[in-house]
């Protein structure tokens, strides 16, 4: 490898011809283990070669910019300083990304040290380099006035002026930033909180509370511990079963109204969900009476209901373990309401059937479904 | 003989609740509240059966039924939770749970679904039942990769719904016209299916049914 080096370093000297082909080769010869040279691997990737190109352009611009104002960059001055952008701006496009990264950290380290850093000596350094950048850069803006060439030389002053600036401001700058969004952070998650403790207050304590006050009466206990977790679980699992306008909804709310009503417990088991049609109300009333009736007359401590629900179709069973009825005896005032339930769904189009012996309990079985 | 039941719940007040309950009728061997020590407990103890939370601190139920069982231990689990979050239950039965029951049921009939885990039954609480059957919902047939774990046959469906209704085995072995062993035997089929099948719909219904 050394002789390669020597004899560019050689040609350097003639006319600066190693200069360039170390240049060349570097841009475009792959390096040990890779595929691709870096100019290949920028014009291979569309985005790569479009974002090399603007830049370059930009860049060409700039120092063309800086040459026509004059001011120590002659166009003598340009040819040397355009390729070496140009070179740089291929070369960083060209990096890859963990390349790209130790780059940029290596360019920066120092800088972000100092500026982060909140000992005595960084706070010096960076009081110092801004104080004297502004004071440069207000001194180049004075002069600018008689200068020979003002234009230049009030940029300068302007961009000197506006560094040390930030130099001197962007460490507090930043602070104070941080400082807001922590603050921003803290008070939501306070304010969070406080929405908790409000619901918990309003609904946990004081159904707390209540249960002391019935702590003679179990009947009345269970009913507030029901209603108490019925309300804390719709809460805590979210919205889902808040939209009223879902079948599985209108059959989970009988359960919360019965529940509250009766000291029943209601236990509902949903599977599926549909839209609410004509029909799915019906049923749905329909159950809900079938549940009334269950938590009024069976004694049985438990009312299951089953849904099975989809548009155009569903299945709904609600089931007691109570003392049930015999079906074939008139004029009691349950079975009364067992037939309300067979024509309300038999009007919908639906068909309902009530199973029941005495002392084994009761089961309304409601069936629709859409010819189709 | 009465079976040795170990249990893992986060709350004092259910822990000592359920061996009120339980007292008369097993052996309580031994209580944890959160995972770590579960697992090393009941790896040490041997319980014939393990009523666990699905909600616990450091990873769940399903962390202390995968660790035991990746250890060998031999305890059946029975998933015991007041959660309704469906995706919870059937990730805990799809870690090897043989069962689950709501903290709402009566000592009874806790008492018998422990006797039956004991004894290599499943117990399908009618919740469960419910989950199972949305679980596996609406799918064509010859849509999944193995239709013999991916769908529940018509009489698996139809004991599944008797239990949904609130049946026993016993009632669902009546009303179907078969013995109970025939209804435990499609139960446990049920339950195999639910911890082998692979149909991806098992995952991605959880999200579909929230979006419900």
């Amino acid at each position: 490898m050394w002789v390669v080096r020597v004899a560019v370093l050689a040609a350097v000297l003639v006319h600066g011809v190693g200069l360039v082909a170390y240049v060349v080769a570097w841009v475009a010869v792959p390096r040990r283990g890779e595929d691709d040279g870096l100019a290949v691997r920028v014009w291979r990737d569309r985005r790569e070669r479009h974002a090399t190109v603007a830049t370059t352009a930009v860049a060409t611009v700039l120092v063309l910019v800086l040459a026509a104002l004059g001011h120590g960059l002659g166009v003598a001055a340009v040819w040397p300083l355009l390729p070496t952008v140009i070179g740089a701006i291929v070369v960083w496009r060209g990096a890859s990304t963990e390349e790209r990264r130790a780059l940029s950290a290596s360019l920066t380290a120092p800088v972000v040290r100092v500026g982060r850093s909140s000992g005595w000596r960084a706070t010096a350094v960076r009081v110092g380099l801004g104080v004297a950048a502004v004071v440069a850069g207000l001194n180049l803006l004075v002069a600018s006035r008689t200068a020979a060439s003002p234009v230049t030389d009030l940029l300068g002053g302007l961009v000197v002026t506006g560094a040390g600036l930030l130099v001197l401001f962007t460490p507090w700058w930043s602070e104070t930033v941080r400082e807001l969004a922590e603050e921003r952070l803290a008070r939501s998650r306070a304010q969070a909180r406080a929405d908790v403790a409000d619901h918990l207050h309003d609904s946990v304590l004081q159904m707390l509370a209540l249960i002391q006050k019935a702590a003679d009466d179990p009947v009345e206990v269970t009913r507030l511990a029901r209603k108490t977790e019925r309300d804390l679980r719709s809460w805590l699992f979210g919205d889902e079963r808040a939209a009223r306008d879902s079948v599985a909804a209108r059959v989970r709310a009988i359960e919360s109204d019965v529940e509250a009503d009766y000291a029943v417990r209601v236990e509902t088991v949903l599977v599926g969900d549909a839209p609410v049609t004509e029909a799915h109300e019906a049923l749905v009333l329909a159950a809900r009476e079938a549940v009334v009736n269950a938590a009024k007359w069976s004694g049985a401590p438990v009312v299951s209901v089953f849904a099975e629900i989809a548009p155009g179709e569903m299945s709904l069973y609600v089931r007691d373990r109570g003392r049930g009825f015999d079906p074939d005896a008139v004029g009691d005032d349950h079975h009364g309401v067992a037939h309300s339930i067979v024509e309300r769904v038999a009007r919908a189009g639906g068909v309902a059937r009530v199973t029941s012996r005495p002392g084994e309990g009761t089961e309304v079985e409601l069936q629709w479904r859409t010819v189709p | 003989m009465r079976p040795r039941v170990f249990l893992v719940d986060d709350h004092e007040l259910i822990r000592s609740g359920i061996r009120a309950e339980l007292a008369d009728r097993v052996e309580v061997v031994g209580e944890a509240d959160e995972v770590d020590a579960a697992i090393a407990m009941i790896l040490e103890r041997r319980p014939d059966v393990v009523l666990v939370d699905v909600h616990l601190p450091g990873g769940g139920g399903r962390a202390v039924v995968e660790a035991v069982r990746a250890a060998g231990g031999s305890a059946a689990f029975l998933a015991l939770s007041v959660s309704d979050a469906p995706e919870d239950v059937i990730a805990l039965i799809r870690a090897g749970a043989r069962g689950y029951v709501t903290k709402s049921i009566a000592g009874a009939d806790l008492a018998t679904a422990v006797e039956a885990v004991a004894e290599g039954e499943v117990v399908f609480s009618p919740r469960l039942a419910g989950f199972v059957l949305d679980a596996f919902r609406d799918l064509p047939a010859g849509t999944t990769p193995d239709p013999e774990l991916d769908q529940l046959t018509p009489r698996e469906r139809q004991v599944l719904r008797l239990i949904a209704r609130g049946f026993t085995y016993r009632d669902v072995g009546i009303e179907l016209g078969v013995a109970v062993k025939t209804v435990e035997s499609h139960v446990s089929a049920v339950l195999r299916k639910l911890q082998l099948s692979s149909r991806h719909e098992l995952t991605h219904w959880a999200h579909e049914r929230r979006l419900l």
